[in-house]
């Protein structure tokens, strides 16, 4: 019950923000120039054509009212009309979202149990190989910018030795999957196809690495950070002098608090990943979300911007929560906090 | 131990997941896994007959709306225009058999052939035609600004009969045809959506952007947004194909240097966009079994002037700029292998004439200017040379003029401007600035495109015409042009059109582009890409029967 009290409170306070959020992006978009009619109508469209396409699109009007219109739309999953794929905003993200909620996931999830890894083992072997391995590759992968990575995996995996799959889309061409969820691997395995469900995979393999790589490495050093800090405190100190084995201390008693943090900062690079997969989306012809958000800017699409930006602020927001959730979960002692 | 045995299994798991990624990317895609959907759809053969080609954005393929060069190369492989451009810049007979004009110039009669059928399977017919030309002209939008100004409307006579009724005399009409991509009507009226357009709803427009409705050689397979679309041979077309033409075609809508040139390496890729970097087709060149085919179509690079601004309403600060070009670094380093244009219209194009004579001559330039009424004061007017932020290579144009100003005592700014930027600068002769670079051709094989869409008074505050001439004689001219139906006449005209602009240097054409466009020439015929074969009408050069793939040359 406390809990529920809770991720009601967070949110009602997460709606007024993602409100605030589309007010400014709308009217950022409004700043930026151009002129979407003549955008959306080519160079050469004739006068009246461009002012009906003002008219249909409240674009003569003053910008609280557009804002107004889009809003009253949005609330019904209305979010108007792409200037620049000329389809519904809802139909893209229909379309565009999955591939890149199916990208995040994949560079999100397994990418944590592999920071936890490292950070335990480097941990462990505190000033040792292991660690030094760690910390060295550390380094280099969180100062390594994502599209750097998924260059560099284009030029070796594809270029130098040829062991990605066909380049460009989600999947091979000889490949049909019947869509459910949109994302390729969870559809082909719904409809009986393990080679598709491969194939979407090996497809996915390298975009999601060169996504996950920096922060997994940086969250194996706050993992690591964690472990060592912990494992001065006094009820470490104590259970290892009652003669407990390091093994169960390092499991039961010292894995569990230092992975609040790891999971905490793991939530945001999650939510963050939506943004930052643009590049990666773009080098590996992936039609996600955020190459579609990222045209949409060039094209001064701003229905399209508000929609991405708004769906991009639901991901960090509902991300919190589950990251709050864990956390309460994990140490009764939140659980306490937030309800006083 | 035990940690480091787990440690040496994750790499080894690690390189039985590359290992296993691995094989020759052909043995992957040569379609010997056909997996189906539950709908039993057919399977592609990615390896086979199929021509991939990159583009810059997603094309619009609905003929009514699209116009830029991706969109026009998918449209033309779609449908069938009316008439169809030849390599000489004419047109020649294709779905229309024979034409004629009423003597007052007002109404232009089609026969139509009856032996053509639609993707659908519905015969073609007159009907047909006259509901694209008024679909057309209701959007405006694309390629419908060639008709709005001058067509009234289109009507059926019967099945094989067609009037385009226009408000105006229109010589120039059965050129602009070309662009007049005819649309199964019954297809299109059957998937009218939600829209503004009175009965006609949204006019087809939310189907046509994903779907094919034409007789064209190809029919749309897949569309996906903000990826590709890919097309498939219309088994049945009219017009027959070679046995070599490419079952199939797919367009991408990305061009990162590095995928292409990965594709390109793995054969994933047959035709590279002419947008990569002089540095990435050196690369491409490189690779075995790839060319470079320098491909002419008609685009030349402008210093588009405003006129209206000081000091360029001064035709002699205009001509000293034009003096001031090098245009042996133009065409040879900045935009190689292209030659020095010496008309606003391009050689490619019916009605050209050598209207200049310029050359890189800082003498002249001075004498220019010293004619001019900012004799004393040039310096005092800054000149800002606009280049288009995403087209890299024209930095180098402008801070040539920057360079070679400074000899000349002239003031020049370089701005970078984004191109949203530059399309809004454009509509105001305040805002637009004094020197833009910009590279654009005709929409048709005349002169008459040219002067009409970046010359005329009426269609001022594009991009491409934001010279603020305001010249009305001009204008009387260009409009009487266009209405000559002879057309030795109508070119005549038009070479007087350029030799009344040749001495007030209106604007300065650069360069006649030559692009350079990478290809998988070792199992790629392209004759369409061959300049001498080249039909001078943006699209046509990925005109896919022009091209023959042989895949067992791979």
């Amino acid at each position: 019950m406390l809990l529920f009290k809770s991720i009601m409170k967070r949110l009602a306070s997460s709606i007024v923000v993602l409100l605030g959020l589309t007010i400014v992006i709308f009217a950022l978009m409004k700043a930026v120039p151009g002129d979407p009619a003549r955008l959306a109508l080519g160079p050469n469209a004739p006068e009246e054509v461009l002012e009906h396409y003002r008219e249909v699109n409240h674009l003569n009007e003053p910008i609280p009212v557009q804002y107004f219109y889009w809003l009253s739309n949005a609330v019904q999953g209305d979010f108007g009309t792409s200037s620049y794929t000329q389809r519904a905003v809802s139909q893209d993200i229909k379309d565009f979202a999955p591939a890149t909620i199916e990208l995040v996931i994949w560079a999100g999830i397994p990418p944590l149990f592999v920071a936890l890894f490292l950070g335990v083992i480097s941990a462990q072997h505190k000033n040792k190989w292991p660690d030094y391995l760690t910390r060295f590759l550390g380094y280099i992968f969180v100062a390594t910018p994502t599209f750097v990575f998924a260059v560099l995996f284009i030029l070796i995996f594809g270029y130098w030795l040829p062991v990605m799959p066909t380049i460009g889309g989600r999947l091979s061409p000889q490949f049909t999957i019947a869509p459910v969820t949109g994302m390729y691997i969870v559809d082909a395995l719904i409809g009986g196809q393990p080679a598709a469900a491969w194939d979407a995979f090996l497809h996915l393999l390298f975009p999601a690495l060169a996504l996950s790589l920096g922060k997994t490495m940086q969250e194996a050093r706050i993992t690591r950070a964690s472990m060592l800090q912990n494992a001065d405190k006094d009820y470490i100190t104590m259970v290892t002098s009652q003669g407990v084995p390091k093994k169960i201390v390092n499991r039961r008693f010292l894995l569990k608090p230092s992975v609040i943090p790891t999971v905490t900062v793991m939530g945001m690079d999650f939510a963050s990943l939506f943004g930052n997969a643009f590049l990666v989306e773009r080098i590996f012809n992936w039609p996600g979300l955020s190459s579609y958000g990222m045209n949409a800017i060039l094209n001064k699409d701003s229905n399209a911007v508000v929609a991405v930006v708004l769906i991009i602020g639901l991901a960090f927001v509902g991300t919190s929560i589950v990251v709050d959730i864990v956390a309460m979960i994990l140490d009764p002692r939140m659980r306490q906090a937030r309800t006083r | 131990m035990k940690k480091k045995v787990a440690l040496f299994l994750c790499l080894a798991m690690l390189l039985t997941l590359l290992v296993a990624c691995g094989g020759k990317p052909s043995e992957q895609t040569s379609g010997e896994i056909k997996e189906t959907s539950g709908e039993g759809d057919a399977a592609a053969d990615d390896s086979g007959s199929m021509i991939r080609y990159t583009l810059t954005a997603m094309p619009k393929i609905d003929p009514g709306v699209g116009s830029d060069f991706g969109s026009a190369s998918l449209i033309i492989n779609l449908y069938d225009p009316l008439l169809m451009p030849t390599k000489e810049g004419g047109v020649e007979p294709w779905i229309a058999t024979e034409w004629s004009v009423s003597d007052d110039g007002l109404v232009w009669t089609f026969k139509i052939r009856d032996d053509v059928k639609f993707q659908s399977g519905n015969p073609l017919t007159a009907k047909d035609v006259a509901y694209t030309m008024n679909r057309m002209l209701t959007l405006g939008e694309g390629f419908g600004y060639l008709f709005t100004s001058t067509v009234e409307e289109a009507v059926a006579v019967d099945d094989t009969t067609v009037e385009f009724r226009c408000k105006t005399r229109n010589g120039t009409l059965s050129a602009a045809l070309v662009r007049l991509y005819i649309l199964d009507s019954a297809v299109v009226e059957s998937k009218y959506g939600e829209g503004t357009y009175g009965e006609q709803g949204d006019y087809g427009k939310a189907y046509l952007l994903e779907n094919s409705a034409g007789s064209g050689p190809y029919k749309v397979k897949e569309y996906v947004a903000n990826s590709h679309i890919l097309c498939e041979q219309n088994p049945d077309y009219w017009a027959g194909f070679d046995p070599a033409n490419p079952k199939e075609f797919k367009a991408y809508s990305s061009n990162e240097s590095v995928t292409v040139k990965t594709m390109m390496q793995r054969k994933e890729l047959e035709i590279v966009d002419s947008y990569q970097s002089a540095e990435t087709n050196e690369a491409l060149d490189a690779m075995e079994g790839v060319d470079i085919m320098n491909t002419q179509g008609g685009n030349i690079i402008f210093l588009i002037l405003n006129n209206s601004k000081p000091p360029l309403d001064d035709p002699h600060v205009r001509k000293a700029l034009a003096y001031m070009m090098d245009y042996d670094v133009v065409c040879n380093d900045i935009f190689p292998n292209s030659v020095q244009a010496d008309s606003i219209i391009s050689n490619t194009l019916r009605g050209h004439k050598k209207m200049y004579d310029f050359s890189f001559d800082l003498e002249k330039a001075k004498e220019e200017i010293s004619l001019s009424k900012y004799k004393d004061n040039i310096a005092d007017y800054p000149i800002e040379v606009c280049w288009i932020a995403e087209t890299p290579d024209r930095e180098k144009l402008a801070l040539l003029i920057q360079a070679v100003a400074a000899e000349v005592g002239a003031n020049v700014k370089v701005v970078k401007t984004p191109w949203a930027k530059v399309v809004e600068n454009a509509s105001s002769p305040d805002t637009t600035p004094h020197v833009t670079t910009t590279v654009f051709t005709g929409d048709y094989s005349e002169a008459g495109s040219v002067l009409m869409s970046a010359i005329r008074s009426k269609e001022v505050g594009t991009w491409q015409n934001c010279s603020w001439i305001n010249d009305p004689e001009l204008d009387a001219m260009i409009d009487e042009s266009i209405t000559i139906i002879d057309d030795a006449e109508r070119i005549a005209k038009y070479e007087e059109i350029q030799d009344y602009l040749s001495d007030k240097c209106v604007l300065i054409p650069l360069a006649e582009l030559i692009e350079p466009i990478a290809y998988q020439s070792s199992y790629v015929v392209w004759e369409g890409g061959n300049p001498e074969n080249q039909i001078p009408v943006m699209g046509y050069v990925l005109y896919m029967r022009d091209i023959k793939i042989y895949p067992e040359k791979k």
